[in-house]
């Protein structure tokens, strides 16, 4: 391999994702060098081209039509979707199965997220798309899993984590649940899985020459990421609640207030011996040397106190200031960070966190790079996400061999579009 | 039984608590080969619990148990000459190293990067730590919380004017877990072509910003501030409901992203007159303007039912509210009991016991879960016999 080859050259996907989960498992692939072909339509857009700030340009239509230039413009859907190929087909035409069976002919994978049955209606289905393609990888993830009594499940991330068991969790101790709502816990959680899962497949094609179906449930995936209170409950049948910034082996462990507006640091200590650390760091405080702080029991027992007096010293620090003294004693420490400190911080910027492909009509457009970095075969953001059927002509001309005559009758017919 | 997708691939896992063992514990899962290398005090999340019956005991971790099934296990002391050749010899014969030592650990066992390249250019060294292996914090201490600091995770959860909530339960651990994972697959990937293994370079800082970055962008494009309101997203995400609150027994997860929803729900509520002031029917200006209000306005319905009876009228008219469940809710929930999503092994120590199991059902090459986890170098012997 030369320079500048990726771990997935070669391999084709075509990319029935949409919204988030699916979308962002192409997304990876396409950055490890995999030919991702995104699967549109103009008559049912995917819900990300339709987010601020479109939605207001939108309402200025009077017949609601989005304008196909503002459709490009949404910073999100270029995260969810950059790297890839965009081609329009309108899954809902009679014509659209047959075109798309030839495109998984010449494909290795094909990803979903739809609600199950969807492809299954008209025809796309696992069973009927190895028929053209014997050693296909084909995974969906649909919420819940393709049976049962709630396949038809929809939800939103924090919908999705909070049937979990992971949103009860957070929240200050014996208070109501506030959960974790804008981060949008699960969903880079489950395509990160949905991608593994793709990649386990293709291993297992590499070397047998044998396709399958892989079909993930998004909410399996994250109850599986609740190991501490769901083992707890099979143990010892103890429900958990909201856990603050309790750690059941560290203390201290939490964010502790710092000189500034609204400015924190947090602090981890893992066990006996980096407590000596902090003790030593924090200079003259007395109350760090009584013997009931030296060991974790003993430390989770005074917990509040323990808190409240570290809080005292980080009280008088900027969050670096304390991070440096203390990273400096071998304590866990940093400033908890809002976008901007992330963004100009030398350390994230070091490692690449931020890439920047240039949009043929916008410009360079910032998106997140995938944070898996692979020392010999890099992957690479090489491309913003496509616009509206950007690709349809190469897609359906270089790739499949129709005729300009054929196109045109597809667009005609309504297929394309 | 069926081989898995990655039967015959051998990973050693060098590494405790959670990122570097559920990167493990998802490889074995896909029926690698892994041979877990622990301390002779054994992996923290030995001592971390939760206890069977609540006694502390090394074999009787629910999270020791639970993120080490189907591997094997050896005890090395890496500290002793012996220790160190033994990993070696196990290194000679594996297709990946995943680990999350300290730098200077790894300096002193001669297993930096560099080294492992030059010593067996075959190999994959995954490697998943806090701040990575490269840039200025590379010999930075951290765990979870300071990759939820750093991500930018922690300063959107919790109250304002109260200190920022870390996400749970080490989260951005197994999500540099599953990171690692794709990195290894991806490195073997590239091995086949090229016979050269690399350096895979993980950090949970790097990932958390990823994950929540890439939402972050739909609140910056539209001038939102990136910060904790509570519970509910920041200015509601632009439209109200984007929030959890209390009913009778519980909590609700309440989004709508659409209107029809929102429309489904008020008639649902009986379209009580304050749905029909022009204050309340803007969605993007409840959102932004008087949610509180909004939430006051709900309460009284929300607080005279139950989760069951909102679950079930959401689901009659296709409102995607979801109730906030707990882990005896989810050990109950029909669905994974549908799929039998959860699993049964007995440990010689802590008995028969439930476990969560496989995130994904692959139809040529099953999840593989026929293996409890180690006890203490329960492999050690077998393992180095031959």
């Amino acid at each position: 391999m030369t320079g500048g080859a990726r771990p997935l050259d070669g391999i084709r996907v075509l990319d029935f994702g949409w919204v988030a989960v699916g979308p962002v498992i192409g997304s990876l692939l396409a950055e490890m060098g995999a030919e991702v072909i995104k699967i549109e339509s103009s008559r049912r857009l995917d819900y990300c081209r339709l987010l601020p700030p479109t939605p207001s340009v939108r309402r200025e239509q009077p017949d609601r039509t989005p304008v196909a230039a503002d459709l490009d413009m949404v910073s999100m859907f270029h995260n969810y979707n950059r790297g890839k190929l965009g081609i329009t087909v309108d899954l809902r035409h009679p014509g659209a199965p047959a075109l798309l069976r030839r495109l998984v002919a010449r494909s290795d994978v094909v990803l979903e997220n739809f609600s199950p049955g969807v492809l299954r209606r008209i025809g796309l289905h696992y069973e009927a798309l190895r028929e053209v393609r014997p050693d296909l990888v084909m995974i969906s993830c649909s919420a819940a899993g393709q049976d049962g009594p709630w396949s038809e499940l929809k939800t939103f991330a924090p919908s999705l984590s909070s049937l979990a068991g992971l949103e009860v969790l957070i929240g200050y101790p014996g208070e109501r649940v506030l959960g974790a709502l804008a981060y949008g816990y699960a969903d880079p959680s489950n395509a990160h899985h949905g991608a593994l899962a793709v990649l386990a497949a293709l291993w297992h094609r590499q070397r047998t020459g044998q396709g399958q179906y892989i079909d993930m449930s998004q909410l399996e995936a994250t109850v599986g990421l609740t190991v501490e209170p769901l083992m707890d409950w099979f143990m010892n049948g103890r429900v958990w609640g909201r856990q603050g910034n309790d750690h059941l082996s560290m203390a201290p462990h939490g964010h502790y207030p710092c000189r500034g507006d609204d400015a924190w640091v947090s602090i981890a200590v893992e066990d006996d011996g980096a407590w000596t650390r902090l003790v030593a760091a924090l200079g003259d405080v007395p109350w760090a040397r009584e013997p009931r702080f030296a060991a974790l029991a003993g430390r989770r027992a005074h917990l509040a106190e323990l808190d409240a007096r570290l809080a005292e010293w980080t009280r008088e620090r900027t969050g670096w200031e304390a991070t440096e003294i203390l990273q400096r004693a071998g304590v866990a420490a940093f400033p908890v960070y809002g976008l901007d400190e992330q963004a100009a911080d030398p350390h994230f910027q070091a490692r690449g966190l931020m890439a920047r492909p240039e949009h043929p009509r916008i410009g360079p457009m910032q998106v997140y790079a995938h944070p898996i970095k692979l020392g010999a075969t890099p992957g690479g953001v090489t491309a913003t996400a496509p616009m509206l059927g950007e690709h349809n002509d190469h897609v359906f001309r270089e790739l499949l061999g129709l005729s300009a005559v054929e196109i045109e009758r597809l667009r005609a017919e309504g297929v394309i579009a | 039984m069926l081989d898995g997708a990655l039967h015959g691939l051998r990973v050693i896992e060098l590494g405790e608590f959670v990122a570097v063992p559920y990167c493990g514990r998802l490889l074995a899962g896909l029926g690698a080969d892994v041979i877990k290398v622990e301390p002779p005090q054994g992996d923290r999340a030995r001592r971390h619990g939760p206890f069977l019956h609540d006694q502390p005991h090394p074999e009787r971790s629910g999270l020791f148990l639970a993120l080490n099934m189907g591997k094997r296990g050896v005890v090395l002391d890496l500290e002793r000459a012996e220790g160190r050749a033994r990993l070696e010899r196990l290194l000679e014969g594996a297709d990946c190293l995943v680990e999350s030592q300290e730098p200077e650990r790894l300096e002193r066992l001669g297993l930096t990067p560099g080294e492992t390249r030059r010593r067996w250019p075959g190999l994959v060294h995954v490697s998943i730590t806090t701040f990575g292996r490269r840039g200025p914090y590379a010999r930075f201490r951290g765990h979870a919380l300071q990759a939820s600091a750093a991500g930018a995770a922690s300063v959107t959860i919790g109250e304002p004017g109260r200190p920022p909530l870390a996400l749970p339960a080490s989260q951005p651990d197994y999500q540099g877990g599953v990171c690692g994972a794709i990195g290894a697959l991806l490195a073997c990937v590239a091995r086949a072509r090229t016979g050269a293994g690399q350096h895979v370079d993980v950090s949970t800082a790097d990932v958390t910003a990823f994950s929540g970055g890439i939402t972050s962008t739909m609140y910056t494009a539209q001038g939102m501030p990136w910060v904790r309101e509570g519970h509910r997203a920041s200015r509601s995400g632009g439209y109200y409901p984007y929030t959890i609150l209390p009913c009778q027994d519980g909590s609700i997860c309440m989004i709508s992203r659409s209107g029809h929803p929102w429309k489904a729900f008020v008639e649902a509520i009986g379209s009580p007159s304050w749905t029909r002031d022009p204050r309340y029917r803007d969605r993007a200006r409840m959102g932004r303007e008087c949610p509180d209000e909004v939430d006051a306005l709900l309460a009284p319905w929300l607080e005279t039912h139950t989760t069951e009876e909102i679950a079930t009228i959401c689901r009659e008219r296709g409102i995607p509210f979801s109730v906030v469940r707990d882990s005896q809710e989810v050990a109950r929930c029909p669905q994974l009991a549908s799929r039998d999503f959860f699993v049964e092994l007995r440990h010689p120590v802590a008995g028969p016991l439930r476990y969560p199991g496989a995130p994904w059902k692959f139809s040529a090459t099953p999840w593989r879960v026929e293996r409890p986890a180690p006890r203490l170098g329960e492999h050690t012997a077998e393992v180095f016999s031959s």
